[in-house]
């Protein structure tokens, strides 16, 4: 079975390739699911199957492009796809990604791209750990609030409402986006895409990990909305970035290809699990993902200071890594399946119904 | 007898989309094996052997995908996502 162990031709590193399919196919199933790329697995998850950080985010890109195009194109058919926010945020991502893009070739030249990196991600994942925590321990309170005075608490009120402040900035020109239903200032979504694609640059990430609470929390999308807006956005900044380390010589063709067949399968299964799937409950196991992959950034982080625990350090974060992305694809899959059989059988009930009626 | 004709008709788009999946996955084990055999060409045996196989299939797929598709179907139900959002209300 060594055929299940490669070279990979451009990095020049050996990987346990059907790890890569289990890794886009888990994080096609997350990604397709939350409405991002799901990079923020990919780019560690590479490192940790032992690609060099550059590569790692290279690949990431190139994979997610695909990967986001497949997503964005179901989730336009559902109406979730705000085109024109999508547009205007184009040149801030772009102009963001490229400048993150130039950092890292030149932190790649200095030597201190792996720790700068990772340091990264453990910030932003706390960041995004945070906010999420922060959003079901303030709607939780508004429920007992509203219990304790006996009123009725709608689902959309609670959370967190940021974007009420921002939208009263009045900086013109003012725009109206039809599909997300709101009036803000141009410059908003502007702001917000030129730091998610400068984060999508330097870290390897589509920025939907970002840009997603972004639109939802800044900018007051609706959610499924927010879904399908951030996943263009995504194969925008994946296209154009895929481009970028490609000429930069930092991205494996093959196993972006690999990851991209398990993750076109996994996005199919995710795009059509949100039809099931409700509830604040998953906003707080998306909040246990995070952490538990700032924890495995963190193991990677310590053993490359520590020589005696590197192996076992290395090893748990493997580990970690790959179990989480297998327990949220699989918790995804199985809602899916639950709703889909139930479906089913009201559809049998009503057909047998409108028969026995005849 | 329609509405049944009708999700049968559905139930066999699914078989297809998940066979296609499947034969998919298949194909890039064989080229990533075939691959492995002579790996002094490996992206150009990989490349040839998986998109040589993945094209006919997607084609394939495609083509009877559209010809199970309801007459007056242009797309999926605009209804599949309800309006409250995947995961948040």
């Amino acid at each position: 079975m060594d055929w299940l162990y490669v070279t990979m031709p451009i990095a020049g590193v050996e990987i346990f390739w059907p790890g890569l399919l289990i890794l886009g196919l888990g994080v096609g199933i997350i990604g397709g699911f939350f409405g991002m790329g799901g990079a923020w697995m990919v780019t560690p998850g590479l490192n940790i199957l032992g690609f060099p950080m550059a590569f790692a985010i290279g690949t990431d890109i190139a994979h997610m492009a695909g990967k986001s195009l497949i997503s964005t194109m179901r989730h336009s058919k559902f109406g979730n796809v705000d085109y024109r926010l999508g547009v205007i945020m184009i040149a801030g991502t772009v102009g963001g990604f490229e400048l993150g893009a130039q950092m890292i070739m030149w932190l790649e030249r200095i030597g201190h791209v792996d720790l700068f990196v990772r340091v990264g991600y453990l910030i932003l994942l706390g960041l995004i750990a945070w906010l999420v925590f922060a959003d079901v321990l303030q709607k939780r309170r508004k429920e007992r609030e509203a219990r304790a005075t006996g009123k009725l608490q709608p689902d959309a009120a609670g959370g967190i409402q940021w974007h009420k402040t921002f939208h009263k900035l009045r900086i013109p020109p003012i725009v109206h986006f039809k599909a997300a239903g709101i009036r803000c200032s141009m410059w908003l979504p502007v702001i917000v895409s030129f730091f998610t694609g400068w984060l999508a640059g330097i870290l390897g990430i589509g920025g939907g990990l970002i840009r997603m609470p972004s639109l939802i929390y800044l900018i007051g999308v609706p959610t499924h909305v927010a879904v399908g807006t951030d996943l263009f956005e995504v194969a925008i900044s994946g296209l154009y970035g895929a481009a970028s380390y490609t000429y930069k010589g930092r991205t494996e063709l093959v196993a972006a290809i690999i990851m991209l067949v398990g993750a076109s399968v996994g996005a199919q299964i995710g795009s059509v699990a949100t039809k099931y799937v409700r509830g604040y409950g998953i906003r707080l196991f998306f909040g246990v993902a995070v952490v538990g992959c700032g924890v495995s950034v963190a193991l990677k982080l310590i053993g490359s200071f520590s020589s005696t625990w590197r192996g076992l350090l290395d090893a748990a974060a493997t580990v970690l890594i790959l179990g989480l992305v297998v327990a949220l694809s699989g918790f995804i899959v199985l809602r899916f399946v639950r709703g889909a059989r139930d479906e089913l059988r009201m559809k049998r009930q009503r057909e047998a119904a409108i028969l026995s009626q005849r | 007898m329609i509405a049944c004709r009708g999700s049968q008709s559905q139930a066999l788009r699914i078989w297809i989309v998940v066979l296609t999946d499947l034969a998919v996955i298949g194909e890039l084990f064989l080229a990533m094996y075939l691959a492995h055999t002579r790996r002094e060409q490996f992206t150009a045996v990989f490349a040839g052997v998986f998109f040589g196989l993945l094209i006919p299939t997607i084609a394939l797929a495609k083509l009877l995908l559209r010809r199970l598709a309801p007459p007056e179907a242009s797309g999926d139900p605009p209804e599949a996502v309800s309006p409250e959002g995947p995961m948040i209300q």
